[in-house]
């Protein structure tokens, strides 16, 4: 069944998709959105039940699609020397829903890498022209934080003030500062205080399976609640197959199939895909025609190329006093980006932030944390429980990862969705200067959650990969060498626009939903204002 | 107007809409699946015997079959597919482990004897013991009346969160006197 022409039609409800949308939609564009999943009423979140910490290992709020196996989610074949375990959530708000909220900005000196660094390829655009959109995407999501950072560019009064930094926080912070180690309370999309007619953050941890009482900001509680009131058209359970194009090579619409199984078709003047950097690529390479036969917007071969995930290392601290890291939204309280910056002393080329995050409850404890060192069963078990829970403080070493060709998003050749489209399959291995990084990281967290007091140390190692699905449609200057340019607009399709985590030429060391929001803005301002072009 | 907590709860995000959109709230609660089995009494004694090795008595806190395990564990086996092949086959493994070398089953053998039958199946099929330790360390650590002992506090997201000492400035003081520490681009 074909439908009336959007003025933009848009592929993904997550954080891109969303933001996007609202920005058009003031704009004053006609905008229909496909979205695969649906919308999640606040009150299922698990939050409420004695056993929510089960989704760490299954149910229906689990991080990762083949353990949840929704119909609304699709099946990631995971390989390569270090394969990942994927994360993302399909619904509406998307992997928001699935987040800390932790809300850091790239820094001046990620956009220009080649330049600086002599590795990957700069951006082509500069911090300067995106911190409007940074600002603008604060605003709309809610931020709580504190300006001062010296670690990074400065910005505006926060919407709301910084949430408390619990005990952990403040251990951690006299650690650093003992040191002399530069730390900062991270921004976060988690207000405390009542804003835009959300509730503030009322502290009770949980969070990362959604926050069931708004104040954390998923994009279906930010940007789409207001996108619809504005007349913007979202469809759920609507997964789309392809996206068409005309005998010229000019994007139609996309084919979707309901929830039925029944096929429709939605136009639109423009076309814009944000579904995530694997949902994206493989939606391009899944849209084959006579025009594209290499898939769509694939000219150079590089649409799945140059996947990039976080490097991650998780270093415990077991403390005397209790942390209670339960308390408090998941959020990140406090960050440090002493070894952010490339330092030729080191054997690594860019860096690493260290977060210092809030976990889980004690179920999560007794089953390893997240350094996977499971309390003993038998006579000795009541005894370290006792001293690890609720005593330990995490730091995450999260490192910046450098695009690869060989790291990759391509299409499976058996495995397909419950409606019959091929899968994703993900390669991926860490490179030699990710494995560097993780080993100075993992060193270094150790330094300082000694010097804040630590007794005893617990290290995950390197963890297998997860977070963060990038740099799968990059964007560049020269058609050979990415697929989309500066606006986000593909270099072969002229109203083809790819607007998420496959757009980013380079990973940062931060975590990119900020980003994402602050690209997503400005793509939009970019393709009304050239939408006769 | 500001909303609360209550008003978000009892809402969800329907009130927040255009009447004229169809907002699909369809959350997809986690399904139980159809029932795989139940324990066999055997099976149940096993069980009952190696979660009380696992998490056993101490000075102030419960075995796991005094924190209901047995109860919880059997409802894991016979509606939790993903879990259930290799709960079985570490009773399994146990009971036929304690048959050959003790001829006896593995309930009826003494502590030590259990404990070192543990350890073995924990070293020659390391992912099927992790299934039974970790069911038991859930079965135990999903109970209110446990995390009363623990002093751990859920909050509930549909009641009150814990108070918590507001952020206080005076902790950045050391860093507000540091210089810029970022490459400009």
């Amino acid at each position: 069944m074909q439908q009336e022409t959007a003025d933009v039609l848009v592929i993904g409800a997550g954080a891109g998709g969303a933001a996007l949308t609202k920005r058009l939609t003031d704009l004053g564009a006609k905008v229909v959105c496909l979205e695969q999943g649906g919308w999640v009423k606040p009150s299922d979140y698990p939050s409420t039940r004695p056993d929510w910490e089960i989704q760490i290992r299954r149910g229906a709020f689990n991080f990762s699609p083949n353990v949840r196996k929704r119909w609304e989610d699709y099946p990631v074949v995971e390989t390569g020397t270090h394969p990942p375990d994927v994360l993302m959530f399909n619904a509406v708000g998307g992997s928001t829903h699935h987040w800390t909220g932790h809300f850091p900005r790239f820094h001046p000196s990620d956009f220009r890498v080649r330049t600086l660094d002599g590795v990957a390829e700069d951006w082509p655009i500069s911090y300067q022209e995106l911190e409007p959109y940074y600002e603008m995407n604060d605003c709309e999501m809610g931020v709580a934080g504190i300006t001062g950072d010296p670690a990074n560019p400065p910005r505006t009064k926060r919407p709301t003030p910084p949430l408390p930094l619990g005990t952990l926080g403040e251990t951690i912070g006299r650690g650093f500062d003992k040191l002399g180690w530069y730390w900062w309370p991270s921004d976060n999309a988690i207000i405390s205080q009542a804003y835009d007619n959300r509730p503030a953050c009322e502290l009770h941890g949980k969070c990362m399976f959604g926050c069931a009482i708004g104040s954390k900001a998923s994009t279906d509680v930010t940007y789409w609640r207001k996108a619809v009131r504005k007349g913007a058209i979202v469809k759920p359970w609507s997964r789309v197959r392809e996206i068409t194009v005309d005998k010229q090579g000019k994007a139609l619409g996309a084919i979707y199939y309901d929830r039925q199984g029944q096929l429709h078709e939605q136009l639109g003047r423009i076309v814009v895909v944000c579904g995530n950097g694997i949902g994206t690529p493989r939606l391009l390479l899944n849209s084959k025609s006579q025009v594209f036969p290499n898939g769509l917007a694939n000219s150079s071969g590089l649409v799945g190329k140059n996947f990039m995930l976080h490097p991650f290392r998780f270093i415990e601290g077991v403390f005397e006093a209790p942390m209670n890291a339960y308390d408090g939204p998941f959020g990140i309280p406090a960050f440090s980006q002493q070894f952010y910056e490339t330092d030729s002393k080191r054997n690594f080329l860019r860096g690493y932030s260290f977060l210092l995050e809030r976990s889980f409850g004690p179920l999560h404890h007794a089953w390893g944390g997240f350094v996977n060192k499971p309390v003993p069963w038998g006579a000795s078990h009541h005894e370290v429980m006792r001293r690890r829970f609720p005593h330990i403080i995490r730091i995450s070493v999260l490192g910046e990862d450098l695009p690869e060709e060989n790291n990759r998003v391509e299409l499976d050749p058996e495995v397909k969705d419950s409606s019959g489209i091929p899968a994703p399959r993900v390669v991926y291995g860490y490179s030699e200067n990710s494995l560097n990084m993780l080993e100075h990281g993992g060193a270094m967290a150790r330094q300082a959650l000694e010097a804040a007091g630590a007794l005893e140390i617990l290290d995950s190692g390197v963890i297998q990969p997860a977070f963060h699905l990038l740099g799968t449609a990059r964007m560049g200057t020269d058609p050979k060498k990415s697929v989309v340019n500066g606006w986000h607009q593909t270099h072969d399709v002229k109203n083809l626009y790819l607007v998420d985590g496959s757009s980013f030429a380079t990973s940062a060391a931060v975590n990119p939903t900020s980003t994402i929001g602050a690209l997503a803005l400005r793509a939009a301002d970019g393709i009304w204002k050239n939408r006769r072009g | 107007m500001n909303w609360t907590r209550r008003d978000f709860l009892a809402t969800g995000l329907a009130s927040t809409a255009s009447p004229s959109l169809v907002f699909e709230i369809e959350a997809a609660p986690a399904k139980r699946g159809p029932s795989v089995g139940t324990l066999t009494e055997n099976e149940t004694r096993t069980l009952k015997a190696a979660i009380d090795e696992i998490i056993p008595t101490s000075d102030r806190m419960p075995s796991a079959s005094d924190a209901g395990g047995v109860a919880y564990i059997s409802k894991l086996v016979e509606h939790e597919p993903t879990v259930s092949g290799d709960l079985r086959r570490s009773l399994v493994a146990l009971d036929n482990s304690a048959s050959e070398k003790f001829k006896k089953p593995f309930d009826q053998i003494d502590r030590e004897s259990r404990i070192e039958l543990l350890g073995n199946l924990e070293k020659s099929s390391p992912h099927v013991f992790a299934m039974l330790r970790d069911s038991t360390y859930e079965s135990y650590y999903t109970q209110p009346r446990i995390w009363k002992l623990i002093g751990y506090e859920f909050y509930s997201t549909d009641h009150a969160g814990p108070h918590m000492k507001p952020f206080d400035e005076a902790v950045l003081t050391e860093m507000r006197k540091r210089p810029k520490y970022y490459r400009e681009a």
